[in-house]
């Protein structure tokens, strides 16, 4: 099929891209010569701020629909949401490859990647946990994706090997997954004092893990939705099934919210916070907690019940830009609640952001429109 | 002889669990650490203080190879109630603010405390950190990855980093001058001090002088020596005539430290990495049973179908069979019939025609 | 070892390489009980 598609490099598309890169290669530029204060506006008192929040944190959580859906898939036996496993897989790797990148902008010295692995391991701490994770994770999602690139150069014995290590390998992903979703949560645990306590948890590794799901869940649905839109011409799977996977996604979304929701719920009780909600840090939790795990739960709830693919997608970007803030809101919005000082993300740090999701989309087009990731490969039909 | 047998191996088995059991409950709740003994501490005695910033000036002056700039400091350049509260920063280790009680201004030095367990060591994940017998929470800026978590963690806030270097980018704070600890000197800002209001020593011995002066003059300071039980308890100890909140440090923290609230989560880790296995084993045994199941559903419901398909045909065929000899017996005695009637019809043609010529 | 922060960096560290065993150990465990199936 992408015999037929031209691929040209000067599109608008293309322009803007590199407009944004180049911008971005002169931020990088300034960031590792005159330093992190240079391109950003962290402070002693907010040492993480978007790169940490956006690019690192909701980067891992909105990357979590490729284990949801290979779990799904290949151990559940939901076999019908099969034409969404690969993008999904594919969107992960992307995504955590970004996180990485994003960590290495973000790390004093960056070079230093492979230190807790190979110099000197701190197992006390949480962020060494999700290190480790992610770092293997990475691994098994670039094995994961590889059969893309296996049918496209017609490597038929590797393809064959990488297929018989499918159950193996999302296995050992939600193990992964499992883990340094909620490690990212347990990032907070150590701040009791400093993280307001409306976010703050002793169980906010659970909160995050449960909140990734939705959020992977919901990322299936926004790029299949783009993606079907961009590449109608390669996709495969007729409009109606595509409608009714998106309906059944939603019945998942609608239970992972509420479930998200009732344990948001559970800790208000536990730590009897219940008096905050009276507070101004009280009606922006419940903006959080009703705006955008309450309504697009109920959405999601009416978009299956009613079979409305639109209001679902729609729904499905809310959701996403839920767990967003809800990432900002623990890295940095509700961090440090008792100071006076707040952080506010330099438009540098934006800006780098931004580039790092228009690379994303950038190397996901390109894949999308040469290898079968929306389409199977006509000689590997029905297989796995 | 089986029964006692039996028995036997119920009480090893019994027995055994209890010694497993009651040594995972003394590493996990019972056990209980001390830290290094006779190790050293600071106390900060802020009704001593007179905000005359020496420390801050003998901390410049101590440290001065360390730091990449230092601060310029007046001594007796008095902090103000209204000023910006300042912080720890890169080239100040310690800064004293001041506060405002009632008509009286309280100043308090800032400084990393020292933690007995060290809750920026517990998250860096180079272990870059070290809690040293001496006391001092000891920093090696030649492991560390520059993440920055263990600026984010520290409950108060007494680290900060270096931000505008972009190579050699260090955490900085307080070391508790351990190289002169080292060399049986005392920190710069003890000796410094024009007061008396910073005293170096042990933090044993310390404990039992802030004890002293809260029973000697009561009326003088809060019921409560800042740093013996926070968190598990600092190397530095302070004491106020008025309530901590009032001089910047939260009431009411918690005894249990920080390592222990923030690593609890952790243990689940090596659980969810051996009980998923084979709960996700399960899963995939499920999903595949169903799916047999719903195979070998399909498969008998199609034999079935072509088994009521063959009946009905078999008795679409005898019915078939039995129309068709009905068809043939009509059809013959139709025929005969139909040969009888031309039989008559001509006899009596004969029997005309015999007529018409007689 | 005299503080928590040493007790947990030592069984923490130990812990990873246990459970990692483990896990790896329950690939020989999966694949004989599921060999006469086939």
């Amino acid at each position: 099929m992408s015999d037929h598609t031209e691929h040209r490099w000067v599109t608008p598309f293309n322009a803007v891209a590199a407009m944004i890169m180049g911008v971005a290669a002169v931020i990088l530029f300034l960031r590792f010569t005159q330093g992190l204060s240079a391109t950003t506006n962290l402070t002693h008192d907010y040492p993480w701020g978007l790169w940490i929040g956006f690019d690192v944190m909701s980067g891992v959580a909105l990357a979590a629909g490729g284990f949801t859906m290979s779990a799904a898939v290949y151990l559940f036996g939901m076999k019908e949401y099969k034409p969404v496993v690969r993008p999904a897989l594919l969107t992960a790797f992307l995504g955590y490859s970004l996180v990485v990148v994003g960590l290495l902008v973000d790390l004093g010295r960056p070079w230093r990647l492979p230190f807790p692995f190979f110099r000197q391991a701190g197992p006390t701490s949480a962020l060494f946990e999700v290190a480790l994770c992610v770092g293997l994770y990475l691994n098994v999602l670039f094995i994961e994706s590889t059969p893309l690139a296996l049918e496209w150069l017609g490597f038929k014995k590797l393809r064959k090997i990488v297929a018989s290590l499918t159950i193996a390998l999302t296995v050992f992903g939600v193990i992964l997954s499992t883990m340094h979703q909620s490690s990212l949560g347990a990032l907070f645990a150590i701040t009791p004092t400093k993280l307001h306590p409306l976010w703050y948890s002793e169980h906010i590794p659970v909160h995050f893990f449960v909140s990734a799901v939705a959020a992977g869940i919901s990322m299936v649905l926004v790029e299949s939705a783009l993606s079907h839109k961009v590449f109608h011409h390669l996709a495969e799977t007729p409009p109606e099934q595509m409608d009714k996977i998106t309906i059944g996604l939603a019945k998942g979304g609608a239970v992972v919210l509420a479930t998200y929701f009732a344990i948001k719920v559970v800790d208000l009780s536990l730590g009897d916070k219940w008096h905050y909600l009276g507070t101004g840090w009280g009606a922006w939790y419940l903006v959080e907690l009703l705006g955008f795990v309450g309504l697009p739960c109920i959405l999601y709830l009416i978009g299956f019940r009613e079979r409305m693919p639109r209001l679902i997608r729609w729904t499905a970007l809310w959701t996403v830009i839920g767990i967003m803030l809800n990432r900002f809101n623990v890295s940095f919005i509700a961090f440090n609640w008792q100071l006076e000082t707040r952080y506010v993300p330099h438009w540098m740090e934006i800006w780098v952001s931004v580039a790092l999701v228009t690379g994303g989309i950038v190397v996901f087009r390109w894949i999308a429109s040469r290898m079968p990731v929306l389409y199977e490969h006509p000689e590997y039909k029905g297989m796995h | 002889m089986s029964v006692s047998r039996r028995k036997f191996l119920q009480g090893m088995a019994a027995g055994g669990a209890t010694v497993l059991t009651a040594g995972a409950a003394k590493a996990s709740s019972i056990k209980h650490f001390d830290g290094h003994p006779g190790r050293f501490g600071l106390l900060h005695d802020t009704t001593l203080c007179v905000g005359c910033r020496s420390c801050e000036k003998a901390c410049g002056e101590v440290n001065a190879d360390s730091l990449k700039q230092v601060a310029a400091v007046t001594v007796g350049d008095k902090p103000k109630v209204d000023d910006k509260k300042r912080r720890v920063t890169p080239d100040s280790l310690t800064v004293v603010n001041a506060y405002a009680v009632g008509d009286k201004v309280v100043y308090r030095k800032h400084q990393c405390m020292h933690c007995n367990e060290p809750c920026c060591a517990s998250v860096c994940l180079v272990h870059a950190f070290e809690k040293t017998p001496e006391g001092p929470v000891l920093y090696d800026p030649d492991m560390c990855m520059g993440c920055r978590y263990c600026v984010t963690a520290c409950p108060y806030y007494a680290l900060s980093y270096e931000y505008d270097d972009p190579v050699t980018p260090r955490v900085m704070r307080c070391t508790m001058c351990l190289p002169r600890i080292r060399e049986g000197k005392n920190p710069g800002c003890a000796d410094a001090c024009p007061t008396g209001a910073i005293t170096f020593g042990k933090r044993e011995d310390l404990i039992e002088v802030a004890r002293a002066r809260l029973k000697k003059s009561p009326d003088d300071y809060v019921d409560h020596i800042f740093g013996e039980h926070e968190f598990g308890g600092t190397s530095w100890l302070t004491l106020a005539g008025t309530s901590f909140p009032n001089v910047g440090l939260a009431d009411g923290y918690t005894h249990t430290s920080l390592p222990e609230i923030g690593t609890g989560f952790l243990s689940v880790v090596p659980l969810v990495i051996t009980i998923y296995p084979g709960l996700l084993a399960g899963f995939y045994a499920f999903s595949k049973r169903a799916e047999r199941i719903g195979e070998e559903k399909a498969k008998a419901a199609v034999v079935e179908t072509l088994m009521q398909a063959d009946e009905e045909t078999k008795a679409k065929l005898a019915a078939a069979a039995k129309r068709a000899t009905k068809d043939k017996e009509q059809a013959i005695a139709a025929a005969v019939k139909k040969a009888l009637v031309e039989a008559e019809k001509k006899a009596a043609q004969a029997a005309a025609k015999e007529g018409a010529s007689s | 070892m005299e503080t928590l922060f040493d007790y947990l960096t030592y069984t923490k560290g130990v812990t990873y390489f246990v459970a990692f065993a483990l896990m790896v150990g329950f690939v020989p465990f999966f694949l004989f009980l599921t060999e006469r199936q086939k």
